[in-house]
């Protein structure tokens, strides 16, 4: 459903992205590794339609989204989390996920106040998924880091999105946390059918869920397969315990 | 006559070069807009303008404007950028300026008020141009003041201290740039060139009221932002054609087209170039 | 009713209108100083409008309104390249624009200004205002206002969550600016006599102190604010200009203790 050919992404002279290109297919859980700076949340963001000026193609369910507005990728059913969490300030949960529904409203809905009404059953439902339902009309502000984290995925999985791309969301996590995630973010596959995007340092979670990883260094892939084969591959191990002596 | 208007208009200019500059100072190295600044070149103006009545000489009125423009720049240091949360700074400064405009109309009055400047014959001519003492006086003062300016940016420690922070506010304290020094120096620095541009405007429009500063501080703006935000360079080339660019307007076209082709000038700079002529490109976008 | 209370009525209302025009773009995450400008182009098109060609006042201001609503959808598609900073300056500078217009003009009387206006009913002016702060009210209920604190918050990840972030930025400009216009078309007609130094830059920027002062997140904020921009220079009459500066001192006050302003809580949506 997702077809990226030769993206690259020029900041003035320096290259931050060179010809990536991959696959991604309906209900898939894609990973992509690298070291800090590779180009993952770069390669995130010109797929999101944030920043830069990529070049090359990017296809979503066959439509053309490279250098769209990020509103208009979002729209088209692209939903993602951000590595240093933004929640709106002044916000109740509630209503970030109900900024995120906003999209599958009409002008005129949109118009109306308000009122406690069938979408709060939506909208409860992802709370509970989270364990965050009794936040639900609270600061998110004033929540604990994972509890907004948990708010950041309920707000991405809110306007019911095709394309999950989740940016580090194990970060600063223990083990049991990340086990937790991992198998939450199967669950959502599972339950939401979504294809997921997850950008990840935190190796466990990344075997637990993804069927198929990519490796970038330097903006550029330089290894696509399954956890053993990246695992065994020179040019990865090269990437990340640099030069082995031969 | 032509060259006698591009000289008028480099007069002009020079005062909103010299205040383009003194914002540009503030918020190029702290990244903060003083829309007070045009108050403090008021005060300088009225100072000076006092002393002048009172039968003190130009040099005394020179160090009086200076220092009272120095001291109230010091205030809006204080109240204006220390003390507030970030984004209500420029709302600081815009109280700090009715506040300040009161004061004056409460001490001289909302009249006009003669500015006694030099009273000497003296003039050069040179071809069809005649320079007369206040003339030449003003344009000794830009000069001077724009060489020493930009000595000071590109030779002192001073200067690279503002120079690194205006580049990268976190390398230049993690290199040792004591940042609450230099900004209440560059603070002073831009009170300086505010008391000394208030007599100078003093001297070019023969008479100061309580809302002088106002009108010079807006094109001043302007000048900075076409020259582009920090550079001085910039700013001080811009201040001086927009200078000519007033004087050319009413002289050809009428005193009701003065400020006409200033500002759209500046709006479609804005969309076009916001990082101006000079600019380090570096500007924020929405 | 007493003529100074009227004509303090009056004011306040004005001054509501006026900190209401800056809230709702002050809500979207952009801040204008230049809604002088807007209320400048309400003012004068209502006033030419009524005196030139005789169009009936509540007609003339909501004609100067709906202009200086385009003016505002014109001014905010380049401000948002604009933050911060060059955001300031561009409206400032769009405000001296519309006073060097309306200097040159011959139908708007040039500097001598426009007079000969009718004087317009208080209760149009009662009816105007209610009328925006009604339909303000009722708009913060609605999901789009929900979208409208998104983009202020975080505009990128608003975007990201799907809201049209540049719609929202340009119709709040749109709708500041109609709110601006409405208060320049009923100031023209109550003190029948307008020139461009009324919108000078001063005026300009001083019409953020209400809304800061008074609670930039609350309808009631900008109301308050307006409240004690309109009243306490009255309460200190007798210190003349120096009440202004008490004033200023207490913006000044106000900011630096209570950030948000005097009424800070905000509203949650039902």
């Amino acid at each position: 459903m997702l077809e990226i050919r030769n993206l690259s992404q020029y900041y003035g002279e320096f290259c931050a992205l060179k010809d990536i290109s991959f696959d991604l297919g309906e209900n898939e859980i894609l990973g992509i590794i690298g070291q800090n700076g590779a180009g993952k949340t770069t390669l995130i963001n010109s797929i999101t339609g944030l920043g830069g000026r990529p070049s090359g193609t990017v296809r979503l369910d066959g439509t053309d989204i490279l250098g769209k507005r990020p509103d208009t990728i979002a729209r088209l059913g692209v939903a993602r989390t951000f590595q240093n969490l933004r929640i709106f300030r002044g916000m109740t949960v509630r209503e970030h996920l109900l900024v995120a529904q906003n999209r599958k409203l009409s002008p005129g809905r949109k118009l109306l106040p308000n009122f406690r009404n069938t979408e709060d059953a939506g909208v409860d439902a992802l709370l509970e998924f989270f364990d965050i339902l009794r936040f639900r009309d609270d600061d998110a502000e004033g929540l604990s880091y994972g509890d907004r984290r948990r708010v950041e995925m309920a707000r991405a999985l809110a306007g019911s999105p095709k394309l999950l791309i989740l940016d580090e969301p194990g970060a600063g996590m223990n083990e049991q946390e990340s086990e937790v995630l991992a198998s939450q973010i199967r669950e959502i596959r599972e339950r939401f059918h979504t294809a997921i995007i997850l950008i990840e340092h935190d190796m466990s979670i990344i075997r637990a869920c993804c069927e198929r990883i990519i490796v970038l260094d330097h903006g550029q892939k330089i290894a696509e397969g399954s956890f053993e084969q990246i695992a065994a591959d020179r040019e990865v191990q090269r990437a990340y315990l640099g030069e082995e002596d031969a | 006559m032509f060259s006698q208007q591009i000289v008028n208009g480099i007069l002009l200019g020079s005062m909103y070069a010299l205040l383009a500059i003194s914002y540009t100072l503030v918020l190029g190295v702290l990244n903060m807009l003083n829309l007070a600044q045009g108050e403090i070149l008021t005060a300088g103006a009225l100072v000076a303008c006092a002393i002048l009545s009172a039968g003190g000489s130009m040099p005394a009125a020179l160090f009086a404007s200076v220092l009272v423009c120095i001291a109230l720049s010091l205030l809006v240091e204080f109240f204006c950028l220390r003390l507030p949360r970030g984004d209500t700074q420029v709302v600081t400064t815009i109280a700090m300026g009715m506040i300040l405009q009161n004061v004056y109309t409460g001490l001289w009055g909302s009249e006009s008020i003669k500015f006694r400047g030099l009273s000497s014959g003296f003039a050069i001519r040179i071809s069809t141009l005649e320079f007369n003492a206040t003339q030449i006086l003003l344009l000794a003062i830009t000069a001077a003041l724009m060489i020493a300016l930009s000595l000071l940016i590109d030779r002192s420690r001073f200067g690279r201290e503002m120079r690194a922070l205006s580049d990268n506010r976190t390398a230049a304290r993690v290199s040792g740039v004591n940042i609450g020094r230099v900004t209440v120096l560059t603070f002073a620095l831009s009170g300086l060139i505010a008391g000394i541009s208030g007599v100078m405007a003093g001297m070019v429009f023969t008479s100061v009221t309580a809302f002088t500063g106002g009108t010079i501080g807006d094109k001043a703006m302007v000048a900075m932002v076409i020259g582009g935000t920090g550079s001085a360079f910039g700013a001080g080339i811009a201040g001086i054609i927009l200078g000519i660019v007033e004087i050319l307007s009413v002289g050809y076209l009428g005193a009701e087209y003065r400020e006409i082709v200033v500002f759209p000038l500046l709006i479609l700079f804005l969309w076009l170039r916001p990082s101006g002529i000079f600019g380090k490109g570096r500007v924020e976008r929405a | 009713m007493n003529v100074y209370y009227t004509g303090l009525f009056v004011t306040f209302l004005i001054n509501v209108l006026c900190a209401l025009s800056v809230y709702v773009i002050l809500k979207s995450g952009q801040i204008s100083v230049g809604n002088a400008g807007f209320m400048a182009v309400g003012g004068y098109v209502a006033g030419i409008l009524s005196t030139v060609y005789g169009l009936g006042i509540p007609a003339s201001v909501a004609a100067g309104s709906a202009a200086a609503a385009l003016c505002g959808a014109v001014v905010g598609i380049p401000a948002l390249r604009l933050k911060g900073t060059y955001l300031v300056i561009g409206t400032i500078s769009f405000t001296a624009m519309i006073r060097s217009i309306a200097q040159v003009l011959d139908i708007t009387g040039g500097a001598m200004g426009l007079k000969g206006m009718k004087r317009i009913g208080i209760l149009w002016i009662v009816i105007f205002a209610v009328l925006v702060i009604a339909l303000l009210f009722l708009f913060e209920k609605t999901r789009y206002g929900l979208d409208v604190e998104a983009v202020a918050a975080d505009s990128e990840a608003a975007a990201a969550a799907g809201v049209r972030v540049i719609l929202i930025k340009v119709l709040s400009f749109t709708l500041g600016a109609a709110i601006a216009g409405i208060a320049g078309g009923c100031y023209a007609h109550w003190t029948q006599y307008i020139e461009p130094s009324d919108f000078s830059t001063s005026v300009s920027t001083m019409m953020v102190l209400p809304v800061i002062l008074g609670g930039r997140n609350r309808i009631a904020g900008a109301v308050l604010g307006a409240a004690v921009f309109t009243i306490l220079p009255e309460l200190l009459r007798f210190a003349s200009v120096w009440r202004m500066v008490i004033y200023g001192v207490l913006v000044i006050a106000i900011v630096i203790v209570k950030p948000d302003g005097l009424i800070s809580g905000r509203k949650r949506h039902a």
